[in-house]
């Protein structure tokens, strides 16, 4: 038997089936949306193994007392000194102070 | 997981309440300087992060400072009103309009003498770290303040 043979004898033999119009759009669409939903499970239970660390006691008072530091620290931290603040200062020791030209 | 992010909530909630507590108590002190009748010191205070001792002498210098400064922003100012109504009489280079810019170079060299010799005298409270910064910051002003144009009375 040849392949030209092999061909007709399995159009021949495969049983007519009426699919739903859109059928190959929808197995696309459901492979595609597979595909990307693939990495939720995996960043759930990243996260959720993440978490559980943070649950356990040593690490929970270790963030807790980092966080409070890190507070305190930020907190003390000079803030950017206002350049108005600056000028006055300037203008007030300055007797050529000509910003205030009459 | 659900321990584990209430946790994380918790450490956070601690940390921005830590921050607000520290800022709050540096803003306080910030207010205190500002309550003060010289709300131009509150860069000395806050940029400089002068002590308490320091920042009372600061103080008591520039308070000593500002009528002499008042007195030389008005010299300045009266000597450029009279440099300038000469020269707007336009009787060309006269002796008195002469005598009035040699006059208005004088009064200028004089008070920026007067505003060095009051900046030295603050500089000497200060470390060698707030001293420079002072420096950095105050004497560019100083230093190009008689090429600016007329003074005016900012104590008035």
């Amino acid at each position: 038997m040849n392949d030209s043979e092999l061909d007709q004898l399995l159009k021949d033999g495969s049983p007519p089936v009426q699919v739903p119009a859109g059928f190959k759009h929808d197995v696309w669409l459901r492979i595609a949306t597979a595909e990307s939903a693939a990495w939720k499970p995996c960043a759930a239970r990243l996260l959720e193994r993440l978490l559980g660390v943070f649950a356990m006691p040593p690490v929970a008072v270790a963030t807790c007392a980092a966080m409070v530091v890190a507070g305190v620290w930020c907190g003390m931290q000079p803030q950017k000194s206002d350049p108005a603040t600056e000028v006055a200062y300037i203008q007030s020791v300055s007797p050529f102070a000509h910003a205030h030209r009459r | 997981m659900k321990k584990g992010l209430l946790i994380l909530l918790v450490a956070l909630v601690a940390g921005s309440a830590a921050f607000w507590v520290t800022r709050t108590h540096q803003q306080h002190g910030r207010q205190a300087v500002l309550l003060d009748a010289m709300p131009e010191l509150a860069w000395l205070r806050g940029d400089l992060r002068l002590s308490d001792a320091q920042f009372a002498q600061a103080c008591a210098l520039h308070t000593a400072y500002r009528p002499q400064c008042a007195v030389m922003c008005r010299r300045i100012a009266d000597a450029h009103a009279q440099l300038e109504s000469l020269a707007q009489a336009g009787r060309g280079m006269t002796p008195e309009l002469a005598a009035a810019i040699s006059e208005l170079a004088r009064v200028r060299a004089e008070c920026q003498q007067k505003m060095l010799v009051h900046l030295y005298q603050t500089v000497r409270l200060f470390d060698d770290r707030q001293a420079e910064r002072y420096l950095e910051k105050v004497l560019p002003a100083a230093l190009e303040a008689t090429t600016a144009g007329p003074a005016a009375c900012h104590h008035d």
